[in-house]
């Protein structure tokens, strides 16, 4: 009976539908269109053009003149001293923020769900070094831990940390890196702060109160009822944290452009400076540097992926 | 007939029935008071040559730079244009992108201090000449805080210029204002030590030899003259003469420092001269002297400067009408324009008659013209990856412990060996003896 229905009523829907479907595809295409041009000259055309490149040695001004050299740009990574640091260090600051973004700003985000007084005076006192830009931020505390501005020195002084006055946060190896990281980590949370108390909104009430009523403690029914239902925006914040620690930038070339002598450099702040700083003019090596940085990126997000589908 | 009018109109608008010839010079004078002494010298130039005009595009530095690789291989290149000498002019001289002007340099170059060659000669033939630059090799000082501790300000000699550094540091002052953050500043101090101990030829030839292959060096970066200067600055920094936040701070913080006469010394080039009138709590107070001698290389007469070149695309299409503009540049005329606007200037004419009314300019006019030797910057004369790698971060690296002298040597050596060899100029066999 059902499948007599389905074959009268199919030609006619068919019909509708293939019209219907021919000007929703090119309404699609239409809307689309924007999107996927900017994608292509801004991403695609880029991308592959640095893959190119990054077979090649060229100092930038006439690609007539560049001289293939096939795979010696990428195998230079292996001899390069200081690429082996800065790529340890990329690592570093990208597992310390895995480790301590996510867990904080979940912490931070059920703690100011739980319907604590003044929530939205927190959310946005959180929020507010995220509307910030990463160069500001970076300037900002560029001062602020600078030994001869001495805003450091205050805080220092109050705490009784006496022998850390006149230190040179920034200027020595051993605390420049974590200094960034600790900056860094204040200027991000908020926002995965914010994204986390979105996830938090779609936690069904009805089952934090059963588990109440079943007598679970707070932190069963955090473990056992919310977290699971925030599986889907954890994945997000992952994703993001990762993505956008890796490619850490601008507050490394505001606070110590990636000083001293390498110890903040990470993989962007090397590729810019192969390419354009100071002269240097190592485009070949600087594309063989994004093009790995690319298949390091997309294969954590595959590798997350293929994890969010087993669980 | 109407017609007939309009055309004439725009025939006498471009100037084609007087034969006038409009020539577009780039440069980066693109702020004042550049941008209004360049357009006193364009009036200058059309009233010398009433057939040429010139049309000036300036853009700001980075912006300048980013541009030049794209404009000099189109086929619609400027005229003439403004170029950094020695590696970024040669990176365009390398593959044909600029035109030799042996002529008019030949018929100018008595008048070029010796040494600055070496920014605009590229395999015996000349790509320009020079205009406007900086001296580099320069120790500032604030006269009253010397005065007040009786240090006598002529300081000739480096070992005069520490024992005055270790006056100020038992008083309790950090006598050096410094800051190393951008690599450059102290890139520039090795550069001026390494300037005084090695010979002169020694020390252009131990760097441009990667970006020349006529030029032969029978000195390596594993001198150690070359590493008793990287150890002379790392001492600086180990007795305590620089600023505490040396490492992190960058050269503004340090400049200010110095400009509001918390520090007695400084070190940077004639460029802080505005900033002395602009920024310095009295601008009577400040002085320079020109890099102390150390004993067995270039004498203190002897400078270390960065110039700029004015020089010809190959693709111009006024090259006889540019040529003209880029002998100008070289006249004294121009050239006693730039100055009296505020700037050095690279020949060595009388400049008692000219009028410069900020004092350290007339006296840093007067050195330059005075001095023997004016050589560039070892970052103009050597390959920039070279150079960056192995000469600014090391200067940080070197300070922090993160690197020897030795090791800077060994490293700097051989970049400069895969660089040549990466050429393939070691078939001609001419470049490492």
């Amino acid at each position: 009976m059902i499948k007599n229905a389905i074959s009268l009523t199919s030609p006619i829907q068919r019909n509708g539908s293939t019209l219907a479907g021919f000007i929703n595809k090119r309404i699609a295409w239409f809307l689309l269109a924007p999107s996927f041009l900017f994608f292509t000259v801004f991403w695609f055309v880029p991308t592959v053009a640095s893959f190119g490149i990054s077979f090649y040695y060229w100092n930038g001004v006439d690609f007539a003149e560049a001289e293939w050299v096939g795979l010696e740009n990428y195998l230079y990574m292996l001899e390069d001293f200081n690429f082996s640091g800065v790529f340890f260090n990329t690592f570093y600051v990208t597992f310390i923020a895995m480790v301590i973004l996510p867990p904080l700003s979940l912490i931070l985000a059920i703690v100011v769900d739980s319907g604590i007084k003044a929530n939205s005076f927190f959310t946005a006192i959180f929020f507010l070094p995220t509307v910030l830009s990463m160069i500001v931020v970076g300037y900002l505390f560029t001062l602020i831990l600078s030994p001869t501005y001495g805003f450091s020195d205050a805080v220092m002084g109050l705490l009784g940390l006496d022998h850390l006055i006149q230190y040179d946060w920034l200027g020595h190896k051993s605390t420049a890196m974590n200094s960034i990281i600790a900056v860094y980590i204040w200027k991000s949370f908020g926002f995965y702060v914010l994204l986390y108390i979105a996830g938090l909104k779609n936690v069904p009430r009805e089952q934090v109160e059963a588990a109440k009523i079943d007598g679970a403690s707070t932190l069963q029914t955090i473990w056992h009822v919310v977290i699971p239902h925030l599986r889907e925006i954890t994945y997000v914040v992952l994703i993001l944290v990762f993505t956008n620690t890796f490619l850490l930038f601008d507050m490394i070339i505001v606070m110590t452009e990636g000083g001293p002598f390498y110890a903040t450099d990470v993989m962007g702040t090397y590729m810019y400076q192969q390419a354009f700083s100071g002269g240097k003019t190592e485009m070949g090596y600087a594309s063989s540097i994004a093009i790995v940085m690319l298949i390091i990126n997309l294969s954590f997000v595959g590798l997350l992926s293929k994890f969010r589908q087993r669980t | 007939m109407k017609k007939v009018l309009i055309s004439l109109l725009i025939l006498l608008h471009t100037g084609i029935v007087f034969g006038e010839t409009t020539i577009t010079m780039w440069s980066r004078w693109s702020s004042d008071p550049h941008l209004s002494n360049a357009q006193r010298l364009f009036e200058a130039f059309e009233k010398e040559n009433p057939g040429i005009k010139v049309k000036h595009v300036s853009y700001d530095g980075n912006q300048y730079l980013n541009l030049l690789p794209n404009v000099l291989t189109s086929r619609n290149p400027p005229d003439i244009l403004t170029m950094n000498g020695g590696g970024d002019a040669f990176k365009y001289i390398e593959p044909g992108l600029i035109e030799p002007v042996n002529d008019v340099y030949d018929a100018i170059k008595e008048n070029v201090i010796p040494g600055l060659e070496a920014t605009l000669v590229y395999e015996g033939k000349a790509y320009g000449v020079p205009f406007s630059n900086y001296v580099g090799n320069i120790i500032w000082f604030n006269k009253e805080m010397l005065k007040t501790e009786g240090i006598d300000p002529n300081i000739q000699t480096w070992d005069q210029f520490l024992s005055a550094l270790e006056h100020f540091k038992k008083q309790g002052k950090a006598p050096i204002s410094f800051g190393a953050k951008e690599g450059w500043t102290g890139n520039h101090w090795v550069n001026h030590i390494m300037h005084r101990n090695l010979k002169l030829e020694e020390y252009i030839s131990v760097s441009l030899r990667t970006l020349d292959k006529s030029v032969k060096t029978k000195v390596t970066w594993e001198d150690p003259r070359i590493s008793d200067a990287w150890n002379a600055y790392r001492e600086l920094y180990e007795k305590g003469y620089f600023t505490s936040a040396a490492i992190s701070e960058d050269f503004n913080t340090a400049r200010d420092a110095f400009l509001q006469g918390k520090t007695p010394f400084f070190q940077t080039g004639s460029w802080v001269i505005a900033d002395i009138y602009d920024r310095a709590y009295n601008k009577d107070h400040f002085d320079f002297i020109i890099f102390p001698k150390i004993n067995g290389g270039t004498e203190q007469n002897e400078v270390v400067i960065s110039s700029q070149v004015i020089s010809i695309p190959k693709n111009s299409s006024n090259k006889e009408a540019a040529k003209k503009l880029m002998a100008f540049f070289s006249s004294e005329t121009a050239n006693r324009i730039w100055a009296e606007g505020g700037n050095t200037v690279p020949y060595q004419f009388d400049t008692t008659h000219w009028k410069i009314d900020n004092h350290i300019l007339q006296k840093m006019v007067k050195t330059l013209s005075k001095a023997s030797t004016a050589t560039p910057f070892l970052d103009i004369l050597e390959d920039a990856n070279c150079n960056r790698e192995w000469f600014w971060e090391p200067s940080i690296g070197i300070l922090t412990g993160a690197i020897s002298a030795e090791r800077i040597g060994q490293g700097h050596e051989r970049c400069n060996v895969r660089v040549i060899s990466r050429k393939k100029w070691n078939k001609t066999g001419s470049v490492i003896q």
